[in-house]
């Protein structure tokens, strides 16, 4: 399990996830994905695209940084590249609906920029 | 009714895993989980929609039951009638009771501002099982999660 960062710019941030974000996975990186995410000068792009498994409580951790930018006035989203694993998992939570969630990287960056 | 053998040797003796704690014990059971599917030669997709149920249904365990709950124990088997395949996963724990099943799942928000964090576990059991069966028996829950494929040629 790993969480890294790249600030692409002065105002966007990828943050690359890795690994299982099952329950333990999840406990590991939470407290660095919190504190990433929490930047308020950076709208943020979560590159979900390495990531083998995805559950619950690792949807709960991007629900709840995208709700934590949001009130600050930035914008979260989600790229998953083609990690067909983890779209079906976000697909039948419906959180398309609410979390943008991008295919290919560069859409994803403009979508967090706009 | 005839029944076939499954098509793949079984190794019963691996087949049950006692969870003794649940912070270091779910990692295990997800080892043991894909390690006995190997042995059982269940196909992926079957496999993770397995592991996605077993994570779901430890979490829950943890948050409704906690040390309470253990131990918890797994049992796994893999049956074959024809080409038709099933693996059921049965998962007993010790904690106060509590049916997964008769948990509604909560509306989509529609929108992240009147989404709520959590409560997406039992959505997702219910998506990737094709059977989920609870039951009250001895003082412990059994859930019973079964995934089903087609065998190929």
């Amino acid at each position: 399990m790993s969480i890294e960062f790249t600030d692409v710019s002065d105002t966007l941030r990828r943050i690359v996830i890795t690994g299982r974000l099952d329950v333990p996975g999840t406990d590991a990186i939470s407290t660095r994905f919190a504190a990433l995410a929490a930047s308020s000068e950076h709208r943020i792009v979560v590159d979900l695209s390495g990531v083998e498994f995805l559950a619950s409580m690792g949807i709960r951790a991007l629900v709840i940084n995208a709700k934590a930018q949001q009130q600050r006035g930035g914008r979260l989203v989600l790229f998953v590249g083609q990690n067909d694993a983890v779209g079906k998992v976000l697909d039948a939570t419906g959180i398309p609906q609410m979390i943008p969630v991008f295919h290919e990287q560069a859409d994803a960056e403009r979508a967090a920029l706009a | 009714m005839n029944r076939p053998t499954p098509s793949v040797p079984r190794s019963p003796e691996h087949d049950t895993l006692v969870l003794d704690a649940l912070g270091a014990g779910m990692a295990d059971a997800t080892r043991w989980l894909h390690a006995r599917s190997a042995a059982q030669a269940v196909p992926a997709d079957a496999v993770t929609r397995l592991d996605q149920c077993l994570d779901e249904a430890l979490a829950n365990i943890a948050a409704h039951g906690g040390e309470t709950a253990l131990p918890v124990t797994l049992k796994f088997t893999v049956n074959a009638i024809g080409g038709h395949c099933e693996a059921a996963l049965f998962i007993s724990d010790h904690g106060a009771a509590f049916d997964p099943l008769a948990v509604t799942p909560r509306p989509q928000a529609g929108t992240l501002e009147a989404l709520q964090p959590g409560g997406l576990g039992i959505t997702l059991m219910r998506h990737f099982a094709d059977r989920l069966h609870y039951r009250r028996a001895d003082a412990c829950n059994h859930l019973t999660v079964v995934v089903a494929w087609q065998e190929t040629a």
